[in-house]
């Protein structure tokens, strides 16, 4: 798949567009690749490896309580990530995994920067949904 | 293993010999999105412009006659076929213009405020040259059922027991006119003391509006108190209209009594 995104990318070098940045145009060529190729396949993609950074990063940001055993706490917010819907977890992965800001995300997403500041507030919401049927927030 | 995936995507480029798309194709296919999204607005402008030329175009000046309040006349005639037109091209505007490199930029309200403004702003202009009454006269004369749809002034006049009828005039004699209505009914016309606006001889194969009275329910014979074309020609633009003048409309009103239309429609 790697391979045939840089193919990708490859082919449509000259339709960089010099207000973006060059890693937001890839993360959006990647993500469209990946969205449509799991579509196609009708697969759920790969889950995602937690660092132990970000699982700080989401659980300080939700108030998720933090005696909870750390691989336990990855297992179930990577259970409730991969539970909310796919536009929700996108925004997310590029928040907190990504650690892109708005703008960036805007530019991957193509969406505009407002909505994508409600999509997160949503995310959020909903991400912590699944979270509190575990008990955890 | 990065090394490995660099070579085999240089491998891959080599082989298959693969190269960067032309700068121009995606050039063009960005001005083709900005184009047919500049197309759509001015689609809306012209719907705008049609469905303010049918509203003005109305038969305002005798709503009483015609047994309407204003707003039952504009439940009845305003132009829906048009309005769902123009917002099927704004739908499709912002489609587009969302489908363009910076498109997803703008939010849904800042978008839409600018098509609908763009396609009022249009219309207002459109309308005002004339464009409107263009495109309403040639949608009149070559869609099927656009008078039932588009523009329906003619179905909403069409009531000669209330001293309106509409025609088309087929032929002038000196015992009157011929005129054909929408169900293809001819009638003669009596036009001794008739308010003629406009040259007469120009009306024949015209689609007029004549205000008058039904001389026998049983016969097609209609006496005219005034007659006129019933589309607006460019030299007598919509600003140039005149409402029925108080002559014709004190006999409307001294007409033999009939039932009103609202009434007429309940029982």
């Amino acid at each position: 798949m790697l391979q045939e995104i840089f193919l990708l990318v490859y082919k449509n070098l000259r339709e960089v567009d010099p207000s973006l940045s060059f890693s937001s145009w890839i993360y959006r060529i990647t993500h469209n690749y990946v969205r449509s190729h799991f579509r196609m396949t009708q697969a759920r993609p790969q889950t995602v490896d937690l660092a132990p950074a970000i699982i700080e990063s989401i659980s300080s940001d939700l108030d998720i309580a933090t005696s909870v055993d750390q691989s336990i706490l990855k297992e179930k917010i990577r259970a409730a990530l991969y539970a909310i819907d796919e536009k929700y977890r996108s925004v997310l992965i590029l928040k907190f995994l990504e650690q892109k800001d708005y703008e960036e995300i805007s530019d991957i997403l193509k969406k505009p920067s407002g909505t994508i500041g409600t999509l997160i507030h949503r995310a959020k919401k909903k991400l912590k949904e699944e979270l509190q049927q575990e008990n955890l927030v | 293993m990065k090394h490995s995936l660099q070579n085999t995507v240089l491998e891959r480029i080599k082989q298959e010999d693969i190269s960067p798309k032309p700068k121009w194709e995606f050039l063009v296919k960005e001005y083709l999105v900005w184009a047919s999204a500049g197309f759509l607005v001015v689609l809306g402008g012209v719907s705008i412009a049609t469905a303010i030329s049918i509203v003005v175009m109305g038969d305002w000046d005798i709503l009483e006659f015609l047994g309407h309040t204003p707003l039952s006349y504009t439940l009845v005639s305003l132009p829906y076929a048009w309005i769902v037109s123009l917002l099927g091209f704004m739908f499709l505007a912002d489609y587009n213009i969302r489908h363009t490199k910076t498109g997803y930029k703008f939010s849904l309200l800042k978008l839409m405020a600018g098509i609908v403004f763009s396609s009022v702003f249009l219309g207002i202009l459109l309308c005002s040259i004339g464009v409107g009454l263009a495109v309403d006269r040639v949608m009149t004369q070559h869609v099927p059922l656009y008078t039932q749809v588009g523009n329906r002034r003619a179905i909403n006049l069409m009531h000669p027991e209330f001293g309106a009828l509409v025609g088309k005039v087929i032929d002038q004699h000196e015992d009157g006119w011929t005129v054909k209505d929408l169900r293809r009914t001819e009638w003669i016309v009596i036009v001794d003391e008739a308010d003629i606006l406009g040259d007469p001889s120009s009306l024949v194969g015209m689609p007029v509006r004549i205000l008058g009275e039904r001389e026998d329910t049983q016969q097609f014979v209609f006496e005219a108190f005034e007659i006129r074309a019933l589309e607006h020609t460019r030299q007598q633009s919509l600003k140039e209209r005149h409402p029925v003048n108080e002559r014709v409309r004190q006999r409307m009103k001294h007409r033999t009594p009939q039932r009103n239309p609202v009434q007429n429609i309940a029982q």
